[in-house]
């Protein structure tokens, strides 16, 4: 029976690998496949069976505590935090290249600072809770005020990289979250 | 439909498989058949509780384990209650005998009667 081996796989799956485990499934599955056939010969139909059978499975944090499976540290925050950046990034990077193809083929310009000026603003954004959230926008506004009132957009656009580096380094240093 | 809950019961699961095991030996599907049948289907022991419960007692050798002749081409793993799981199951039996006394003074008059008859 797939669907029992399929779900007794995936209730076991934080359980280590090893021939204890691979045992304890096999008598587990065992036990269920009997009373799954047992059901059908009560007369049930293969849905009831699968679903008496499913609900007599119990509750699996039972065997992790019989067992001593480690409880698994979740790391819900950074995950969080990558799965928000990819998606920032899927927006902003397209249209930072988008952006920077225009300026070059229109005026001329190839501003090719705007990607990386881009990649760093977008990775700020999503590290609200880091020391990158106070440095990088700083950073920019001094980019945009050197480039804008004095002509400056060459070499300030050092400031950013510089920047990112500097915070890095710092928060590497005091152990903060970069 | 009043059901067992699994709280009040749990302290009770070890002294249930042990008590069929006193029987003679038996797997964890047989177990589990037993138990429902016993009981008349009142109380089906989850899988998850049988298999941690048959963890619980292995480790603290209340019972052992060994593989039994094949059934449908299958190795069963087979549990015998050890001398020391019989002196647990019969303390767990004067415990509940107690448990029960203590709890119908508050809950059957006559049980409550029979308890103070007994002191």
């Amino acid at each position: 029976m797939e669907i029992l081996k399929n779900y007794v796989d995936a209730m076991f799956k934080e359980f280590p690998n090893n021939t204890e485990t691979a045992e304890l499934k096999t008598r587990i599955l065992d036990s269920m496949e009997a009373k799954f056939q047992d059901l059908l010969e009560d007369g049930k139909n293969e849905s009831e069976a699968l679903g008496t059978v499913i609900a007599q499975f119990g509750d699996i944090e039972e065997l992790k505590e019989a067992y001593e499976v480690p409880v698994e540290e979740k790391e819900e925050d950074f995950e969080f935090v990558e799965e928000k950046s990819e998606r920032l990034f899927a927006v902003t990077m397209p249209l930072s290249i988008a952006a920077f193809l225009i300026i070059g083929f229109v005026w001329g310009y190839w501003f090719w600072a705007l990607i990386p000026i881009t990649a760093l603003v977008s990775v700020s954004l999503t590290q609200r809770d880091s020391i990158f959230s106070v440095t990088m926008p700083l950073a920019i506004a001094i980019f945009l005020a050197l480039g804008q009132w004095f002509g400056l957009w060459h070499p300030a656009w050092i400031i950013i990289p510089t920047t990112a580096l500097i915070t890095t380094a710092i928060s590497a240093l005091f152990g903060g979250k970069v | 439909v009043t059901q067992i809950s699994s709280d009040v019961i749990r302290g009770y699961n070890d002294t249930i498989i042990l008590a069929l095991l006193k029987q003679g030996d038996s797997y964890g599907y047989e177990i589990s058949k037993r138990i429902e049948a016993l009981t008349k289907g009142d109380y089906i022991m989850k899988e998850t509780t049988l298999y941690s419960a048959f963890a619980r007692l292995q480790k603290k050798a209340l019972i052992s384990a060994y593989h039994g002749e094949e059934t449908n081409g299958r190795k069963r793993t087979y549990f015998n209650i050890t001398p020391a799981g019989i002196a647990y199951y019969e303390e767990k039996c004067r415990e509940w005998k107690l448990t029960q006394d203590v709890i119908n003074k508050f809950i059957d008059p006559k049980g409550a009667a029979d308890y103070e008859e007994g002191q």
